[in-house]
């Protein structure tokens, strides 16, 4: 028994361990913790014009400040629990840029799950799906998402760190939320009506798809 | 294999792992991509040292620094006894740009570093393949990433090399090691932050007089008994080092009176010293700079400042953990768990602790670089200690040695399971994991031997990681484009500050100024840019009118008298009693006279860091304005006659000049600071021929 005691307490990982506890009795977490947070998430806030990866552009993105941005939101998600939806929203959008699709999927259902009355990811799941043509599931995320009562949605959008942060960048200036939303309303009604008719080969729908030109969006 | 041969093996693996870091940041040291942060900085001021050395002149003023700032901060940022710079120097001199032979010279410097860090090891570990790996990952290591951010260098290559010695002269008390500890120290020592230094020296004796107490008697003994032998050595040594420490000294005195200012570094510090730093400035510490650089375990968008040591260490961390604890196991993770305890501002007390009692503390900020400084380069010690446990665990018994496989499988399974389940490492984390199983499973079996397949095998498996890290890294960087600051002509002396390629020395709007002399941040913060800008154009004036005014009431009439170049300087009422206040001119213009290229009457006849002369002809008396800052080592005279030297327009020279030919001599520091800090050069220059000599004939 002794031997095998003086065997385990003369490992190296016993030594750290203990040292390990040692540090954990006597350090204040939260101080440390919080402070740590705090400045890493600063520093790690990507450049304004990372942002404009978002809002400016439509194509030819930048490959490593869209990266960037989706590990500063990852981070988001993980820190701030009152900031995850949009942060998931976030990152959804990154990914569909990234053309990493079913991670956009994961990542936009996480954001209903954590917030249902969130417009967006159930707007941009549907154009997902449509695009994927799938449209029983486009169906289902456009209705739900026109299901959504709208003032909520712009309350989150005009709270949101995150969406302040992003909209700050946009080189023509600040985003109206409310007229976004009208449009992405709009919008969804109308890919909603392409996705019940399931024929998007059809004419008249390859006109209003042609008019419409389907894409996520987070705003 | 024979000492002679395994000696040309590790020489030939170093040699290729040089010049395999040489190709990774071939883009940096060719200078294709640029130096960015405070590399700049010490780029700019290490040209400026060299530039006038090269050119006879010591410089402890810089005229070119916000019009004009005492030198001896960047000299001492730099470490200018450091001879090493003379590296540069004869690298200018068969030609190749100055740009080119600085990076060269640091790779070159941080070579050495890492060449101190593998005899360092060797004298732990007397064993070649370990101390190669340890070689291997510091090379790779982020430190390397700093050569083209920061300055790190400076500070932990003088002080790899003061271990090294140390633990040399301890184990072997010869005087090459001796000098090699003084050199290294005076180094330190020179800087003008040596506390980062002095705090791990202070835990490493701490920690070695606790843990290794039986090899104090020896090692003391062995100290007692070089001094017996080399009194003289010892004692000469002793005096330079404590010279080595005047010039900081100097400097602090001269901050403490406001020469010189720290305005962006002091914020709102206090009333006190100005090299003292507010305690929000710690709030970057060790634990944010790791927490910052986990966010960068997805290794493509590895970049500056993010701490990183080839995943080969971690995997032999992870394989010494069942081994039995060593001696020097314990005293190399209690100084980084001492160091690091004490480092962290926030959550723990130690700190805040020494912070109110250590007045040291108090100075310096950045506590992060701890990490760079020190517990980058001792988790690589640590990690090869782990090594040595590991092959103590290996056994003849072929039992024994079946488990010991299993032990090396199961530990590079739960790697590659966490790393896997993290599903954003680059592939080459994989690769290096498959090429670890094969080395340490080799290992295991007793039938690596330190030949040449082993070293490949070993050079192949640290380093397929950090080349493609560096990759990406190198994919991020900015493309070298515009000069830096003083690539431009900044030996000359020109009378009209208004060329438009150099960058502005006036801020476009207010902001807090990193350094200066005292007397130009009282102008720069009492009157506004616009103003500044304008005057700043003229190097010298003339004036015909001194206007005695309270320091309270400057800023309003500088301003007025900047924006319409009136014909009168201003003086500070509590200096300028008695002084006369008028020249002798019958018509008097109404603006000032700028001496510029038109100017007939002016002639240079020598201008450097340190001094200017010139022959000024003028019908009457006038008094002359150069703007450059006031400061009280400068002197004046006038036709070889010493001339009283006036602080004017808030920051700026003055002095009377009387009519007609006059040849005026503006000359910065007294004799006791350029024999200070030349005899220490030469002094350092001679401890490294020293070193040279006594290790090639001991």
């Amino acid at each position: 028994m002794l031997v095998f005691l003086k065997f385990i307490l003369t490992r190296t990982i016993v030594l750290y361990l203990a040292c390990f506890l040692l540090i954990w009795r006597i350090l204040d977490y939260n101080q440390f913790i919080d402070n740590a947070v705090n400045q890493t998430m600063s520093r790690l806030t990507p450049p304004m014009d990372y942002f404009t990866e978002f809002v400016d552009k439509e194509n030819h993105f930048d490959r490593f400040k869209l990266m960037n941005c989706l590990n500063y939101h990852q981070e988001v998600a993980h820190f701030f629990p009152f900031q995850k939806a949009e942060a998931y929203g976030m990152l959804g959008f990154c990914y569909e840029r990234l053309g990493q699709i079913p991670q956009a999927v994961a990542s936009y259902k996480q954001a209903i799950a954590l917030n249902a009355d969130y417009f967006w990811p159930y707007y941009d799941l549907g154009v997902i799906f449509y695009k994927q043509t799938q449209y029983s599931q486009a169906e289902s995320y456009l209705t739900q998402a026109l299901g959504v009562n709208p003032v909520k949605t712009i309350v989150l959008l005009s709270r949101s760190k995150v969406y302040n942060d992003v909209n700050l960048s946009r080189q023509k200036g600040p985003l109206d939320y409310l007229q976004g939303l009208e449009d992405g309303r709009k919008e969804a009604y109308i890919l909603l009506m392409l996705s019940k008719a399931s024929q998007p080969h059809q004419q008249g729908a390859q006109s209003l798809e042609q008019y419409l030109k389907p894409r996520v969006r987070f705003f | 294999m024979s000492e002679k041969n395994s000696q040309r093996l590790i020489a030939f693996w170093i040699f290729l792992a040089f010049v395999v870091w040489i190709f990774a940041f071939r883009g940096f040291l060719s200078s294709k991509f640029d130096l960015t942060s405070d590399a700049l900085s010490y780029y700019d001021h290490t040209k400026f040292f060299i530039e006038n050395l090269a050119h006879g002149t010591y410089p402890l003023w810089d005229p070119y620094w916000y019009y004009g700032s005492p030198n001896d901060f960047f000299l001492r940022r730099i470490g200018a006894f450091n001879p090493f710079f003379f590296a540069i120097l004869i690298l200018k001199s068969i030609g190749v740009p100055y740009t080119l032979s600085y990076l060269w010279f640091l790779a070159a410097y941080y070579l050495g570093a890492t060449i101190a860090f593998y005899l360092l090891a060797m004298r732990i570990y007397r064993d070649r393949f370990i101390a190669y790996a340890g070689f291997l990952m510091l090379l790779f290591s982020a430190l390397g990433t700093r050569l083209f951010d920061s300055y790190m260098m400076l500070v932990t290559v003088p002080m790899i090399w003061f271990f090294y010695f140390l633990l040399a002269f301890c184990q072997t008390a010869r005087k090459h090691f001796f000098l090699g500890m003084v050199l290294s120290l005076m180094i330190l020592l020179g800087t003008y932050i040596p506390f980062y230094f002095l705090i791990c020296l202070v835990f490493f004796m701490l920690l070695f007089f606790l843990i290794y107490f039986n090899q104090i008697p020896r090692v003391l003994g062995g100290f007692a008994v070089f001094f017996k032998e080399n009194k003289i050595l010892v004692l000469l040594s002793m005096m330079v080092l404590f010279i080595s420490l005047l010039p900081a000294i100097n400097f602090f005195q001269n901050s403490a009176h406001g020469q010189v200012v720290l305005p962006f570094r002091h914020g709102d510090a206090g009333l006190g010293q100005t090299l003292t730093v507010p305690h929000q400035t710690l709030d970057w510490g060790a634990v944010e700079d790791l927490m910052y650089s986990s966010y960068f375990s997805n290794l493509r968008l590895y970049k500056f400042a993010v701490v990183y040591v080839p995943f080969f260490s971690i995997v032999l961390f992870v394989l010494g953990f069942f081994g039995e604890i060593t001696r020097l196991a314990v005293f190399v993770f209690l100084l980084i768990a001492a160091l690091f305890c004490c480092i962290v501002p926030h959550g723990l007390l130690f700190y805040d602790f020494f912070y109110k009692h250590l007045f040291f503390l108090k100075y310096f900020r950045n506590l992060h670089f701890f990490i760079w400084f020190f517990l980058i380069p001792l988790f690589v010690l640590l990690v090869l200690e782990h090594w040595k446990i590991f092959t103590e665990m290996v056994r003849t018994n072929s039992h024994q040695k079946k488990l010991l496989l299993m032990y090396v499988f199961g530990v590079h399974l739960t790697v590659f399971l966490f790393v896997w389940y993290r599903n954003d490492a680059i592939l080459s984390t994989y690769v290096m994991i498959l090429l670890s199983l094969v080395f340490w499973s080799l290992m295991a079996l007793k039938l690596l031997r330190a030949n040449a397949w082993g070293f490949a095998l070993l050079t192949l498996t640290i380093l397929v990681q950090p080349l493609e890290v560096y990759h990406y890294f190198s994919l991020k960087a900015n493309p070298h484009g515009s000069p830096y600051a003083y690539d431009f002509s900044y030996n000359s002396f020109k009378l009209n500050d208004n060329d438009p390629a150099k960058p502005a020395k006036v801020p476009s709007s207010k902001e807090m100024l990193y350094y200066t002399s005292g007397s130009y941040n009282f102008v720069f913060q009492n009157v506004s840019d616009l103003a500044l800008k304008k005057y700043l154009q003229c190097k010298i004036l003339l004036v015909d009118r001194l206007k005695l005014i309270d320091r309270a009431w400057v800023g309003p009439i500088l301003q007025q008298n900047f924006l319409n170049s009136d014909n009168e300087a201003v003086i500070f009422d509590d200096v300028g009693k008695g002084i006369k206040s008028t020249g002798n001119d019958p018509h008097p213009s109404l603006k000032a006279q700028h001496v510029d290229n038109s100017f007939r009457g002016f002639k240079l006849l020598a201008f450097d860091a340190n001094h200017l002369r010139f022959r000024l002809d003028v019908p009457y008396e006038k008094f002359l304005v150069y703007n450059d800052s006031y400061d009280p080592y400068w002197k004046v005279s006038i036709n070889h006659i010493k001339a009283p030297l006036m602080q004017v327009n808030g920051a700026f020279k003055g002095i009377w000049v009387p009519a007609g030919k006059s040849i005026i001599e503006f000359s910065y520091g007294c004799w006791w600071q350029y024999a200070m800090n030349i005899l220490l050069s030469i002094f350092a220059f001679i401890f490294l021929m020293g070193i040279i000599y006594y290790a090639c004939f001991p």
